[in-house]
C-alpha cells in the first residue's frame, strides 16, 4: 500500500475511532445527567437553586385578560404625562405584581421603602443569569422604578425584557407596557 | 449503573470542562469577573440538566460544545444589560470546521474499497488501545475537532492558545503522533509490512 494511501486510510480509522468514543462519552453523559439524584447533583454543581425573588401567578398568560385589562387603561391613558402614565401602568398591571411569600412586596412598598431597596435590587437584575431570574427581577426592578415615576429607567428595562423573551406571553406583557408608557 | 457512576460520570465531565469554559467566556468576555464565570458555569448546568430531565433536547446533542453555546448566551446576556458595554455577537464561527457529513460519505466509500486494513478486527483493537489513552491536551483537542466540530477559534479559546495557528498545529501534532503509534504497533503485529 503506497504511503498516501495509508495515511488517509489511518486518517479515517483515527477519526473514526475518536468520533465513536467521543459519542459514547457523550451518551453516557446524557444518561448519567438524566438519573443522577438531585442531592448528588447539587453537591457536583457545588450550588443548591436560587430562591425566586417572585413567581408570576400562572393567569398571568392569559392574553384575553390582559388585552382587556391593557385596553381599559390604555386608552384613557394615552397622551398622559409620564407620572400619570407610570401610575396607569402601575393600575393596569396592578394585579399582576404579585410578591412570592416571604419577599420583598412590590404592590404594597412605600415610595421610601423601594428607595430604600433599590440598589440591591438594581444588583440583583444585573446578576440574573437564568431567564426565570432575569424575568423575576427584571419585572421587579421596572414596577419600582414606575412607583418611583422614573419612566425612562422603566422603559429602558421593559425593552430588554421584551427583546429577551420576544414571542412569549411575558414578552408580550412587556411590549404592551412600553406601548402603554410610550 | 449506579448513583455512584452517575455521580462519578457527571463530576468527571464538570470538572473536565471547567476550565476550558472559563477559558472559551473570558476570551469573548474580557469584562467579565471570574466568580461572574463561575456563577454562568454552574447555571449552565442546572438548564443543561433541567432540558435533559424535560426532555427539551435535540437527539445526538453534543454536550460540550452545547454548554459552551449556552455559556455564551447567558455571558452575552448578562453583559448586554450593563451600561455602556455593547454585546458581542455570539454566532459561531464556523470556518475551519470539521465536516462531519462529508466524513461519514469518505468513510463509506472507504469501507466500500478493498484495503483490509480498514475493517481488520486487529487494527481496530490496536486503535482502540491507542484512543482510550490520548494525553491531554490531544484528547480534548481532538474530540473538539472531529465530535463537537468546534472551529479552530473555539477550540484555541478553550485552550487558552494564542490563537487559531496554535490550534491547528497542536491538533495536526496530536493526530500525526497518534497515527505513528497505531501504524509501529499495526506495523509490530505484522498487519502491513
Amino acid at each position: 500500500m503506497e504511503k498516501k494511501e495509508l495515511d488517509r486510510v489511518l486518517d479515517t480509522l483515527i477519526i473514526d475511532g475518536i468520533r465513536k468514543e467521543a459519542e459514547q462519552d457523550n451518551a453516557d453523559f446524557e444518561n448519567a445527567m438524566l438519573h443522577i439524584s438531585d442531592e448528588n447533583f447539587h453537591k457536583v454543581v457545588k450550588r443548591v437553586p436560587r430562591i425566586k425573588v417572585r413567581k408570576f401567578r400562572p393567569w398571568i398568560y392569559s392574553m384575553t385578560a390582559a388585552a382587556a385589562i391593557i385596553c381599559a387603561v390604555i386608552i384613557p391613558s394615552y397622551n398622559a404625562m409620564n407620572d400619570r402614565l407610570c401610575e396607569s401602568a402601575l393600575v393596569a398591571y396592578g394585579d399582576y405584581i404579585t410578591p412570592a411569600k416571604g419577599a420583598f412586596d412590590i404592590s404594597t412598598a412605600t415610595v421610601e421603602q423601594i428607595e430604600a431597596r433599590l440598589p440591591e435590587m438594581e444588583a440583583e437584575y444585573i446578576k440574573a443569569i437564568s431567564d426565570e431570574d432575569l424575568r423575576d427581577t427584571g419585572w421587579n426592578l421596572s414596577i419600582a422604578y414606575l412607583k418611583l415615576h422614573d419612566k425612562s429607567k422603566a422603559i429602558d428595562i421593559l425593552k430588554i425584557l421584551s427583546e429577551r423573551f420576544k414571542g412569549t406571553p411575558f414578552g408580550t406583557e412587556c411590549g404592551n407596557m412600553l406601548k402603554l408608557l410610550d | 449503573m449506579e448513583q455512584d457512576e452517575y455521580t462519578l460520570i457527571v463530576s468527571r465531565f464538570y470538572e473536565n470542562l471547567a476550565r476550558p469554559f472559563m477559558n472559551f467566556i473570558r476570551s469573548k468576555f474580557q469584562s467579565l469577573q471570574a466568580d461572574e464565570i463561575e456563577d454562568i458555569y454552574s447555571q449552565v448546568w442546572m438548564d443543561v440538566r433541567e432540558n435533559i430531565k424535560k426532555g427539551k433536547v435535540e437527539k445526538n446533542t453534543t454536550w460540550k460544545s452545547y454548554i459552551f453555546r449556552m455559556g455564551m448566551n447567558q455571558a452575552n446576556n448578562l453583559v448586554s444589560r450593563r451600561p455602556s458595554i455593547h454585546s458581542i455577537d455570539v454566532r459561531t464561527d464556523d470556518s475551519d470546521t470539521f465536516n462531519p457529513i462529508i466524513f461519514e460519505v469518505e468513510k463509506k466509500q472507504m469501507g466500500n474499497s478493498e484495503l483490509t486494513i480498514y475493517s481488520d478486527p486487529e487494527t481496530q483493537e490496536v486503535l482502540a488501545r491507542e484512543l482510550s489513552c490520548i494525553p491531554e491536551p490531544c484528547n480534548s483537542v481532538l474530540k473538539y475537532y472531529y465530535y463537537e466540530s468546534m472551529s479552530m477559534r473555539e477550540i484555541a479559546a478553550a485552550m487558552n492558545y494564542s490563537g487559531e495557528s496554535t490550534a491547528k498545529v497542536t491538533k495536526k501534532r496530536c493526530q500525526d503522533r497518534l497515527k505513528d503509534r497505531v501504524l509501529k504497533v499495526i506495523r509490530q503485529l505484522g498487519i502491513i509490512d
